[in-house]
């Protein structure tokens, strides 16, 4: 076993301990971990409750840094990591994106957890490789993200309809008695970032996972020059008829409120989107229908992960062991992502009890029939050279179809 | 090479070397120190931390095949003409009106001041509300039956930078104000005098003799302003979010993303050199002319 | 007062009126919605008056809203602020006059340049800095702490500072300085006599400059101070920024003029010195 493995061994002992002591007992010697994340939004905030009370139950004792927004966040925790005073523990979303720091040393791995719970074959490899290097896992896996499009019955009821409609032309059939109505057929998140989830979720719905695959996996620029891809791009220009004026930079939870309220159809983003239907007591299913795109055959996804930046000083991997041990228990799993409207990461985990839409996720997901979102599959650079012109495209009507492919065309051949 | 010629050169200059001691440690290490290391990183392929894998002029081909940095610089020099421009002209105004003997002056530079009490992030989230077209003024004018009204530039690609040039003028307005009144006041009353035996008229004596006095203080003031067109962040940020798309964004932003959310800090480097040379471009010849105009005068003494 | 002039003097006031409203407009929508309720706000909209003064938004913007897991409002940002703003300001300001003077009335060799060299930092965007900075600090053992934001915002602030007290100094008779030298003053204690206490209106403008733009930093107290000295501004960020389901923003507004509460109090206060401090020749073109 290595040095680490150890420390994992000692962790868990000390984990154990903590379990048998008295609850107050085991905060007055309590593993120290500052746990860095934006988690800010109402479910959020709940579900990560729900991992600070599990750490707290095995005598961790959880120091909270959220800050409000991904770009402010990273660039905190980046260069306190650089800096060599790092939170004990950071929330990032899978991916590449600590290769880096992986590389130069600067992570802890959890390579004794991971043995000793088999998590190899327990969560779908897709995450898993996304943060291992050299064979060493160095990030616990803690939930997946899939997409949904989120619809509002009580807004389809409104022209007629019971159930979402399940083709491009009757999705725009919808949108358009929607635009009748007088409501918003699209509640629109006009930031990039969003933007892009929805180009996405329009490529994996015209193209397929095949498809999408050799865009964002392969980087077969061939595939962004089909008749297929220039389909989707048609579809998601055809959305900027859709949505209202107030759109540019609107949050993404101030478009669900927009559907929360019934004053727009849809929604299109990851399921959060979801965990705040279901914290303001609303349920799939008769209030809400949470489906693929339109032909879409599976769904796109990411996951949560934290990382475990290293430091000297006796506590600090021991705090970390008890986290990845906290983080990779089923249970809180379960209860996390019951909050927070993800699946967990563990497929072992039995997600019965859950909503509706996370059965259907993951029976969406199963068959390995998931498409990675791009942060999870290439560089932030990369992901976010493809972020700014899918952006560009949605807003600036100017640019033409023909534009915008060979333009995403020149950005594949440039990554592959 | 000494820079001392003798011994007495050297006691007497002892106490203030070591008086700037502390700022040339800060401008040696910490800023060219700065700028050398970027420099050195931008010819790399660096990601999120700097690397020695050179790769020559690689990220400036890259920067400027960017079509995002193209807009984004178009947009740091639209904004720098119409801010500076608007704060100046509106600054200069309000001065000029105050200098006519009101009543309640005190009141009156208080409330064009205190924007500049305001940090960019608040000043950007009340105007991006005041232009927001369901809540803010054109909601409300519409509402008062104008229905025709609009007034939406954050939402509207065409007008955004000019949303963000807008707020910036409410912003550093005041400063501009105060520099120019500080100016007025300091001129020769005479002036005035001359001018009214003269018969020239109020509007022509401070156009054509009064601000023309006043060169020093305008060249203040474009100082002033300057450093926050090139540093121009928080405001877009908070404003538009550099959006709709990419149609507000400013370099600082541009280096920001690069610098962390995308960890290329390569790029962001050259981009930071590009605008740093940007800056060289303006502020050396400028400096120079200031230098050669001193020495002139200076030797005409 | 003829026809002619009384018509200047009403289109005078007109204007001046007329910008007013438009200045002030700003600040009026943040207090007015930071007094309502969220249905009053989407009844009346943004600009009517509040029907009662409402204080709960305040109190929650104050000690009540959420980041995270963490729900203290703004308060705990305040003290931090103050104990940022307040050294750094001193020492920026200090640094600034010692500048000043000795820029002007030694000129030691090459002063010119650092002049040039200062005043070209300025221009250079933050955002490149803090790579290097975090590493220097952390090297030096005090990266995340409250002497690394000290020390940053004086690497920042000085420049400025130093331009600011070299103008005022400039501007100042020559003779006072060779005759103090005659009688035999050395340089600290000309500086300390007779050039400090002579640059009080310029001090006032610094101190003014620097405090507002110290407090209203975001950037770099969020990178360099440490979890327990984050500014109030980085939980202002976190505050506007959390929303759950539909935004409350009466919060918003309440914690956005709660944050600009100290610098907005230094301009109201002192802003008649700020102006005469100028006059006087703080700021010489």
């Amino acid at each position: 076993m290595t040095q680490l493995g150890n420390a994992f061994a000692i962790a868990a002992m000390l984990g154990a301990t903590a379990l048998a002591a008295s609850p107050g007992a085991a905060r007055a010697d309590g593993l120290k971990a500052e746990v860095a994340h934006e988690w800010t939004s109402g479910s959020e905030a709940a579900a990560a409750q729900v991992i600070a009370d599990a750490f707290t139950a095995r005598g961790g004792e959880w120091i909270d840094t959220a800050t409000a927004g991904f770009e402010a966040g990273h660039a905190a925790a980046i260069n306190r990591i650089l800096g060599g005073n790092p939170p004990t523990v950071k929330m990032f979303p899978a991916g590449p994106m600590t290769k880096e720091l992986i590389a130069a040393g600067l992570m802890s791995d959890i390579d004794g957890l991971v043995e000793a719970e088999g998590l190899k074959d327990k969560i779908p490899p897709v995450i898993l490789d996304s943060v291992s290097a050299k064979g060493s896992v160095y990030a616990a896996p803690l939930s997946i993200n899939v997409h949904w499009l989120i619809w509002s019955a009580p807004v389809l009821a409104q022209i007629g309809l019971d159930e979402p409609p399940a083709t491009w032309d009757a999705f725009f059939d919808a949108l358009d008695k929607v635009k009748a109505a007088g409501l918003v057929p699209i509640a629109w998140g006009g930031q990039s970032w969003q933007e892009n989830k929805v180009f996405n979720g329009v490529m994996l719905g015209v193209m397929g996972v095949e498809g999408y695959d050799s865009v964002y996996v392969d980087f077969d620029a061939e595939a962004v020059r089909s008749p297929e891809f220039r389909e989707a791009a048609e579809i998601y220009a055809k959305m900027r008829g859709y949505v209202d004026p107030g759109a540019p930079g609107r949050l993404w939870n101030d478009a669900t409120a927009m559907v929360l309220e019934g004053k727009a159809a849809a929604q299109y983003s990851g399921d959060w989107v979801k965990g705040e239907m279901l914290l303001q007591g609303r349920e799939p299913g008769s209030d809400f229908f949470c489906e693929p795109m339109p032909g879409a055959p599976a769904l796109v996804i990411q996951g949560d992960t934290f990382a475990f930046p290293k430091k000297d000083g006796a506590d600090w991997n021991a705090a970390q062991q008890l986290f990845a041990v906290v983080v990779e228990d089923p249970q809180v799993q379960l209860d996390f992502s019951r909050l927070k409207g993800s699946i967990p990461a563990r497929s072992d985990v039995d997600v019965s009890s859950l909503d509706a839409c996370v059965q259907k996720g993951k029976a969406l997901i199963a068959g390995g029939d998931a498409a990675p979102a791009p942060l999870l599959v290439m560089s932030p650079s990369a992901a976010g050279q493809f972020q700014d012109l899918i952006s560009e495209f949605f807003n600036d009507p100017a640019m033409s179809t023909d534009d915008f492919v060979e333009s995403f065309a020149e950005i594949v051949e440039e990554n592959a | 090479m000494t820079l001392f010629k003798t011994d007495g050169a050297r006691a007497r200059w002892s106490m203030p070397l070591l008086a700037l001691g502390p700022s040339w440690a800060i401008v040696l290490f910490c800023y060219l120190g700065t700028v050398i290391l970027t420099f050195r990183i931008s010819l790399t392929s660096s990601g999120m931390i700097p690397n020695g894998d050179y790769v020559g002029l690689a990220q400036y081909r890259k920067l400027l095949g960017s079509s995002r940095w193209e807009t984004s610089f178009g947009n740091m020099l639209t904004f720098g003409a119409f801010f500076l421009a608007g704060a100046l002209l509106v600054g200069t105004a309000l001065a000029v009106a105050l200098d006519r003997g009101v009543r309640g002056e005190a009141v009156f530079r208080t409330i064009f001041l205190y924007p500049q009490a305001l940090s960019f992030i608040v000043t950007g989230l009340v105007w991006q509300w005041l232009m927001n077209p369901a809540l803010g003024i054109q909601a409300a004018v519409q509402g008062w039956g104008w229905t025709g009204f609009s007034f939406d530039w954050p939402y509207d690609r065409g007008m955004a930078i000019y949303a963000v040039v807008l707020a910036g003028v409410w912003q550093a307005s005041g400063v501009v104000m105060v520099l120019m009144l500080a100016g007025l006041r300091g001129i020769d009353r005479d002036i005035w005098r001359a001018a009214r035996v003269d018969g020239i008229s109020t509007w022509r004596t401070y156009a054509f003799l009064v601000l023309p006095q006043l060169g020093g203080m305008l060249a203040t003031s474009v100082v002033l302003l300057s450093v926050g067109v090139i540093k121009v962040y928080d405001l877009v940020v908070a404003l538009t979010g550099g959006g709709p798309g990419t149609a507000s964004d400013v370099p600082a932003k541009f280096i920001m993303d690069y610098l962390f959310g995308r960890q290329n800090i390569a790029l962001a480097s050259a981009a930071s050199i590009a605008l740093l040379v940007t800056v060289l471009a303006v502020f050396v010849p400028f400096h120079y002319a200031a230098a050669l105009r001193r020495r002139a005068r200076e030797g005409a003494r | 007062m003829t026809r002619s002039a009384l018509l200047q003097r009403i289109a005078l006031y007109a204007f001046l009126l007329t910008a007013a409203a438009i200045f002030g407009l700003p600040l009026y929508v943040m207090v007015a919605t930071s007094l309502k309720s969220m249905p009053e706000l989407r009844e009346t909209g943004i600009f009517a008056l509040p029907r009662a003064l409402d204080p709960s938004a305040w109190r929650m913007a104050w000690t009540g809203a959420c980041t995270g897991l963490t729900c203290g409002g703004i308060s705990p940002g305040f003290w931090n602020s103050v104990k940022i703003v307040v050294p750094s300001v001193g020492l920026t300001v200090l640094a600034g006059a010692l500048n000043g003077y000795a820029m002007t009335f030694w000129k030691p060799p090459l002063s010119g340049l650092l002049l040039g060299l200062m005043v070209l930092g300025a221009f250079l965007p933050h955002q490149i800095f803090l790579y290097p900075l975090v590493q220097w600090l952390s090297a030096i053992g005090i990266y995340q702490t409250l002497p690394a934001i000290i020390v940053i915002h004086c690497i920042f602030g000085i420049p400025l500072m130093t331009l600011l007290f070299r103008g005022y100094y400039s501007g100042l008779p020559r003779q006072l300085f060779l005759a103090a030298q005659i009688d035999g003053a050395g340089f600290w204690r000309i500086f300390l006599c007779i050039m400090l206490p002579l640059a009080a209106p310029v001090t006032v403008v610094a101190v003014i400059l620097q405090s507002t733009a110290i407090w209203n930093d975001f950037l770099l107290g969020l990178v360099f101070a440490g979890r327990e000295n984050l500014p109030m501004t980085v939980q202002l960020n976190n505050i506007v920024n959390t929303v759950t389901g539909e935004r409350d923003y009466t919060v918003d507004m309440a914690a956005t003029v709660l944050t600009a509460l100290v610098p907005l109090a230094i301009f109201l206060l002192s802003g008649r010195w700020f102006v005469r401090g100028i006059t006087a020749g703080a700021v010489k073109g």
